[in-house]
């Protein structure tokens, strides 16, 4: 029996820059904590889209579209299975620097930096959802 | 041999990419992230063309209005979440880009009557996203350069310029894909059947995307217009939403707050 709860667990990575862990599986509940890219944690199961994970010995909630699972590996084994890997395949990720695109003819990286500053926080979307009555 | 495996790698996932028409092939190797600066680029190559409308109070609703929406999507979270901004032209066109940069011309929204028609063409662009319709356009030549990286063993600096270099060449193929000849009919389909998806889901008025269509429609009945480039405007699209469609008055405020923006263009 204990082993087959073990195997019941699997891994996931965070693939997005930063979100959020939930108490539910559902957007608008309370955040449990941020995570950033590269995060590994434990999950048992998926809710409607989200991954039932355990953060610091509690339960919590990630969108599936935050993060990528890897099926029958343990946390432990995930570096040596993906690492060098993965990094191989990413073309941008790894060896993207900016300084070599900027001031290339032809770009307009100052109105993309423009958007990028523009940040929208949960208590924003509320805002702006009650506000619209939607 | 090394070239032989390499060769047979850019086959198997080529194949993959040409079999089922799901979301598979080669554009899966994509990282988010990589998705991300991808799409980045390729929206500084088309803000170069048409340079944004700077206008914080504008771009923040926009970008709350993407940011709602993108809730009820597929992809909720993206590597560095949903941007939005306005165009400076007065042309009627709406883009959108890998990693999340979607781009509308103050000439369209001046054309729309309500948020909920704004939310539909913000919903349909989050539609191509979700659906990685932009990264269908690269595969060819990025498995042929990721090829070309793997297969050489070349100081890290040289390699780091020579995928910065990479990265620009295929925004050029992505942003010429998307301001000339736009997504396929098939993945304006999907677009619009996701966007459908989303406005039902999010509280506004799914019909409101008929309803932008058939502005497009009779304005580029009157002078071809980049809308109908990027956007192909056919009765089939308008036909197929009306099985799907179902109709909800929009709210005042939301009118009211729609207008109150729209005025300052």
């Amino acid at each position: 029996m204990f082993t087959l709860l073990i195997l019941a667990y699997f891994t996931v990575r965070v693939t997005v820059e930063r979100t959020f862990l939930k108490t539910s599986p559902d957007f608008f509940s309370d955040n449990v904590a941020i995570v950033s890219y590269g995060t590994s944690l434990k999950a048992d199961t998926i809710i409607a889209g989200w991954y039932r994970v355990i953060y610091k010995g509690k339960r919590a909630y990630l969108h599936e579209s935050a993060a990528r699972s890897f099926k029958g590996i343990s946390l432990a084994r995930l570096s040596k299975v993906t690492g060098k890997g993965e990094n191989a395949i990413s073309l941008a990720a790894k060896g993207f620097e900016e300084s070599n695109v900027t001031g290339v003819k032809g770009y307009n990286l100052k109105d993309v930096k423009y958007l990028e500053k523009f940040k929208v926080s949960l208590d924003n979307i509320k805002r702006f959802k009650e506000q619209g009555e939607l | 041999m090394k070239r032989f495996l390499l060769l047979l790698l850019i086959f198997t996932v080529s194949c993959a990419s040409l079999g089922s028409g799901k979301q598979q092939g080669s554009f899966s190797l994509v990282s988010e992230k990589d998705e991300y600066y991808i799409g980045r680029l390729t929206a500084a190559k088309i803000l170069k063309k048409y340079p944004l409308l700077h206008n914080d109070r504008l771009t923040e609703y926009l970008t709350d209005i993407a940011s709602y929406l993108a809730i009820y999507s597929k992809r909720p979270f993206i590597y560095r979440g949903y941007h939005a901004g306005v165009l400076n032209t007065e042309k009627p066109m709406a883009l959108s880009t890998p990693g999340g940069f979607i781009l509308i011309s103050k000439g369209l929204i001046k054309k729309l009557d309500n948020e909920d028609q704004l939310a539909a063409v913000i919903a349909h662009e989050i539609g191509h996203i979700s659906n990685k319709h932009g990264l269908s356009y690269i595969k060819t030549a990025y498995l042929v350069d990721l090829g070309a990286t793997l297969s050489r063993k070349i100081a890290k600096r040289k390699i780091e310029k020579e995928r910065s270099q990479k990265l620009l060449n295929i925004a050029v193929d992505v942003a010429d894909v998307l301001l000339k000849r736009g997504y396929s009919r098939k993945q304006e389909e999907e677009a619009d059947k996701e966007a459908i998806r989303i406005l039902k889901k999010s509280g506004y008025n799914p019909y409101a995307l008929i309803e932008v269509l058939e502005k497009m429609k009779k304005i580029s009945r009157n002078a071809p217009i980049q809308f109908t480039r990027t956007h192909p405007i056919p009765e089939r699209r308008i036909e197929i939403l009306k099985k799907v469609a179902t109709r909800k008055k929009p709210s005042q405020k939301r009118t009211f707050r729609f207008q109150s923006y729209k005025n300052m263009l």
